[in-house]
């Protein structure tokens, strides 16, 4: 073989080493700038995912207005049958939170809810605020009727149930409309806290909110104990006393348990099972630091060239991108498997393989480059990503593994051992019994791929505790909490367009939660009429009640206080009124209703979230709801359609739908994937290229036939481990049909360990409990093990006698690699003088030139 | 047996349990050994409403009727005729034979603070009066008087003071709201026992006292 003596390549290596090196160093370096510096934080958005024309800003806003509005709160509700004792166990339970305040601080906006003194605007604009039913009468009823009401309302023992005196709404027109307001939330002041009643027991409601993070785990640690000594003494009280705690912090908390408890279990196991490989076949940490060095620079660069040429590095793009990469342990594990490669020379022995390490990166590169195709922005980038971190990855190994590598092989008995294992499956699959036990496995997975079928609801994908999410969901029932993650989105030119957008919306609300369909809803319009709206019911109220011969004039007249009682009554008020507004500015035009300031100055707190405000050119509002029925939903969501600027939003099913669209994109890059690199295989080995593919494809069908039998719904993340089965199904199958120079038994033992350490690192995940995790483990580790036992069926070395399939490869002729590689003496001596970027491009170019 | 006509809603919303100092006055302890805890009591009413910006009082009358544990039937018979029924957590309102109006604690959770009290000044419940109310009262002869005011701040903005009136049954009850509206009740041709229930009023206080009824 002509390959450049071992010294020349060392010392064109050095240069491009330090090339590699100054590269990655500014690569972190830039990592280090955009997190550290910058603060850009990842981009968490799912809904940036999805295709760019069906993206919102406004939706989005509001789902993380939504979000964030809650997400420190902490409530508890204590309870028990008897009043006083809920009183004296939410003491004790609140004793115990005063008892260290750091974390967690009292909050108030609760309180205000449901309390008719909290704003003296209603007060003062209650001539423009009706009920739909008193609209109704209002426009249609004669006047005699409206005596009627009046003198009923007089008459009966209910009339006295008033905001104010008798005379200031002897109709009982605001008192039925704050009846109809304060019905929104169950929960009442009372007692001088919080109450609220659910079946046979009173609870009091105590609203705390967290200081800092409910994300952190250190916030978390410190607030659950204390959160459960509190209930613990709430309960100490008396043997009846229920105490129900709500927030995002507890199953933030519960999530954060579970994955460190995990990682304690997954974690360790993976690392000891690793451990106990290297040492078995190394005695070394030193070659799988290596690999781990490949890995964390192929992340590195990645993130670094991402963060370049996009705005802000997507969450999801770090989670996927970073699981592909792991097929890039293949090219480190390959070259530290080759036990001669210290006598052959490190960068000779690399040289060698450069062509088998080409074409594993090559085809990988291919399907992953593939993803970008297509309109979901999100794909494109874990495409760059993976793309980049993989040809980084690569590159590390080429360049840097002969400098740092060190005096380490494999353990002689080990490959031997392992080289046996292998001549004994080839020499029993083809036997007789083995056949009839593969054929009976391919009709289970004929069978099973007959019943695989798919589910990307997102909800799936939830782990947490039953208790827990019960909790929460015991507290939004007693506390009538909107649904989150479910709302309605609308938006107008000015806040009183969005009112009165809303209050179309609300009409056919109304409607439906007469039908049943929901409980009720949140709207800021409720309580803030549009300025049309006001107007017209104002001048409904000034001309059938206060005119001339209006109700109130018949109402006096029929009591016996004589004619013009009406206005001598609306005098007495007008000169009794709180000037308006509370600053003092002059206006006391009861026609100068602004909306503008009373949905700034007067929604009750826990209504404020609702009120989106201005964005851009635009203002937005939410109209949340309240106990839909599961069934209604599509009822529901179409109560939007025609009306303009009203959008319903449903984020577990957009979520659910993205990963959905992005299953079946993937799924379809996939098998384009595997279509390409056949003919890719074709071309540089020939016909028989379809015999490196074989592995991969078997690999997965058998995944998914598993997958079909056991009843698992196929979900995006499968989809990503089939991405990765491919990679390394291929590259085994690279690695051992290439003829260069290698010892057969030592390319299958790396093959192997490359396998054995996927299976214990991405494969054990399978065993996790959160769903998405365990999905990718388990078509992970099933890939990988079937890789592994098909690639010696269908795969033999090239120059292998006994394999006559694949002898007939043509592969390109080593002297000629050398030969692009080192032109000549004369071109080396330039190239050690030539500057930095023409040795750059001298190294490119022998990189394309390997791969012609 | 209590009486009241008043201020239910705004009570109830604003209404404020404070049993912390419990102190047992001798007078409405005395009181309370004193009234009678009848099954059923019915009798009429007479309803005079002083209200601000009226310069005559509003006179209306009727007859109620109470079964104890199943609520309370309040027929106005003029000026107009119209029902009232009281529940434990609900208040169902009657015209012309049909519901006209139905509060549910389900709904309003104050009603069902309404009802209870409501329930517990018709039954007499001092005891569960004292909770929401301070309550100063004299005895004499076997008549007392109680004045109740709200214990919670809040409350007594809008209900001033409750005046009760009566000797083994309540007979008068005299609400005065913050807001200068008044209130005055008087109970008179009071029956006691579940035969005194007329029977649609038997219909709507349940089948145990209607059966009871006829007897």
């Amino acid at each position: 073989m002509a390959l450049p003596a071992e010294a020349s390549l060392r010392r064109r290596w050095r240069v491009a080493g330090a090339l590699w090196l100054a590269l990655v160093v500014a690569a972190a370096t830039w990592c280090a700038v955009v997190w550290g510096v910058q603060r850009r934080g990842f981009d968490t958005d799912l809904l940036a995912l999805l295709p760019r024309d069906a993206q919102d800003p406004v939706a989005q806003h509001a789902i993380d207005r939504m979000a964030a509005a809650n997400r420190q709160d902490v409530v508890a509700l204590v309870g028990a049958r008897d009043w006083t004792i809920a009183r004296r166990a939410a003491d004790a339970y609140v004793a115990v939170l005063d008892s260290a305040r750091d974390d967690l601080r009292p909050e108030p906006s609760l309180a205000e809810a449901g309390d008719p003194r909290a704003s003296p605007f209603w007060r003062w604009y209650r001539d423009g605020l009706l009920t739909s039913d008193d609209r109704a009468r209002l426009g249609g009823a004669p006047t005699a009727a409206l005596v009627q009401l009046g003198l009923r309302e007089l008459a009966s023992p209910m009339a006295g149930a008033r905001i104010g005196a008798w005379s200031d709404d002897p109709f009982g027109f605001f008192q039925r409309w704050w009846l109809a307001r304060a019905s929104s939330t169950p929960v009442r002041p009372y007692d001088g806290v919080l109450r609220v009643d659910r079946g046979d027991s009173s609870y009091v409601v105590i609203a705390n909110e967290l200081t800092a993070s409910a994300f952190s785990f250190g916030v978390q640690q410190r607030v659950i104990p204390r959160l459960a000594a509190a209930r613990a003494a709430a309960r100490r009280v008396a043997p009846d006393v229920h105490v129900v705690q709500a927030g995002f912090v507890f199953p933030a908390a519960a999530a954060s348990a579970q994955a460190s408890g995990e990682f304690n279990t997954i974690g360790i196991g993976s690392l000891l099972g690793i451990a106990l490989v290297m040492w078995l076949t190394f005695r070394s940490w030193r070659p799988i630091t290596l690999v781990a060095v490949s890995l964390a620079v192929g992340t590195v660069v990645a993130m670094a060239v991402t963060a370049l040429v996009y705005e802000r590095v997507h969450l999801l793009t770090l989670v996927f991108g970073a699981s592909l990469l792991g097929v890039a342990e293949d090219y480190g594990t390959h070259v530290l498997g080759i036990s001669d490669r210290h006598a052959r020379g490190v960068h000779r022995t690399i040289v060698a393989s450069l062509h088998g390490l080409s074409l594993a990166l090559g085809t990988t590169i291919v399907s992953f480059a593939a993803l970008a195709s297509g309109p979901f922005p999100g794909l494109r980038q874990i495409a760059l990503f993976s793309v980049v971190g993989l040809a980084a990855a690569w590159l590390t190994v080429v360049l840097w593994f002969p400098a740092l590598d060190g005096p380490q092989v494999g353990n002689p008995r080990a490959i031997a051992r392992f080289d046996a294992l292998r001549s004994w499956w080839r020499a029993r699959a083809g036997a007789g019994l083995a056949r009839v036990v593969l054929a009976g496995a391919a009709l289970a997975l004929v069978a099973g791929l007959a019943r695989l079928r798919s589910d990307d609801d997102i909800r799936r994908l939830q782990t947490l505790p039953g208790d827990v999410i019960a909790e929460q969901v015991e507290a939004a029932r007693i506390l009538r909490l909107p649904v989150p993650g479910q709302f309605f989105v609308v938006r107008g030119a000015s806040t009183d367009d969005v009112l009165a957008r809303e209050e179309r919306l609300r009409e056919r609300l109304d409607s439906l939660v007469t039908t049943g369909a929901l409980r009720g809803y949140q709207a800021v319009s409720a309580w803030v009429p549009s300025r049309e709206r006001y107007e017209a019911d104002r001048r409904l109220v000034l001309h059938r009640l206060r005119g001339d011969g209006g109700g109130l004039d018949a109402l006096g007249l029929a009591i016996g206080e004589g004619r013009g009682w009406g206005r001598r009554l609306a005098m007495r008020r007008w000169a009794a009124d709180a000037p308006y507004p509370p600053d003092g500015r002059p206006s006391r035009n009861t026609f100068g209703y602004e909306p503008e300031v009373v949905v700034r100055e007067a929604i009750p707190a826990p209504l404020r979230t609702l009120w989106l405000g201005r964005m851009g050119d635009e203002h937005a509002s939410v109209i949340t709801l309240v106990e839909p029925r599961d069934d209604a939903l599509a009822t529901i969501a179409a109560a939007a359609r025609g009306l303009d600027g009203v959008r319903w939003v449903d984020e577990a099913r957009a979520i659910s739908t993205l990963l959905g669209d992005y299953r079946a994109r993937m799924s379809l890059v996939l098998l384009a994937s595997y279509a390409l690199v056949t003919l890719l295989l074709c071309w540089r080995v020939g016909r028989r290229g379809w015999r490196l593919v074989a592995p991969s494809v078997i690999a997965s069908l058998t995944a998914l036939g598993a997958l079909g039998l056991a009843g698992e719904p196929l979900q995006v993340f499968h989809v990503l481990a089939l991405f990765l089965v491919f990679g390394i199904g291929i590259d085994f199958a690279i690695f051992s049909t290439e003829d260069a120079g290698h010892r057969d038994d030592d390319v299958w033992f790396a093959v192997g360990l490359a396998g054995a350490s996927t299976i214990l690192s991405l494969g054990l995940l399978a065993l996790s409990g959160t769903p998405a995790l365990r999905a990718f483990g388990i078509v992970m580790s099933i890939g990988v093990t079937v890789s592994l036992f098909v690639t010696p069926l269908v795969c033999r070395p090239a120059r292998g006698a006994e394999c006559t399939s694949c002898s007939a490869m043509r592969f390109p002729s080593l002297s000629s690699i050398s030969a692009t590689v080192s032109p000549g003496d004369t071109a080396l001596g330039s190239y050690s003088t030539a500057t930095p970027s023409v040795r750059a491009r001298a190294i490119v170019a022998a990189m394309l030139a390997t791969r012609r | 047996m209590v009486r009241r006509g008043l201020s239910m809603i705004t009570l109830g919303a604003m209404a404020c349990a404070m049993p912390l100092d419990a102190q047992a006055p001798d007078v409405t302890a005395r009181i309370e050994t004193q009234l009678a805890t009848p099954t059923a009591a019915c009798g009429d009413f007479a309803q005079a409403k002083r209200l601000v910006g009226l310069t005559r009082p509003v006179a209306s009358t009727g007859r109620f009727c109470l079964v104890a544990g199943q609520g309370l039937v309040w027929t106005t018979v003029t000026p107009f005729p119209g029902r009232l029924h009281v529940q434990r957590g609900e208040i169902v309102e009657w015209q012309d034979g049909r519901v006209a109006r139905r509060l549910t604690a389900r709904d309003e959770p104050s009603i069902g603070v309404v009802t209870d009290l409501l329930l517990a000044m018709v039954g007499g419940d001092f005891a569960k009066l004292r909770r929401t109310f301070t309550i100063d009262a004299t005895l004499d002869a076997g008549r007392w008087r109680a004045t109740l005011v709200p214990r919670d701040a809040a409350l007594r903005q809008v209900v001033g003071s409750i005046a009760l009136r009566g000797d083994s049954l309540v007979r008068a009850v005299d609400v005065s709201e913050a807001s200068g509206d008044r209130t005055e009740l008087a109970f008179t041709g009071v029956t006691t026992g579940l035969e005194a229930l007329r029977p649609d009023e038997a219909r709507l206080l349940g089948a145990r006292a209607a059966r009871g009824a006829p007897r």
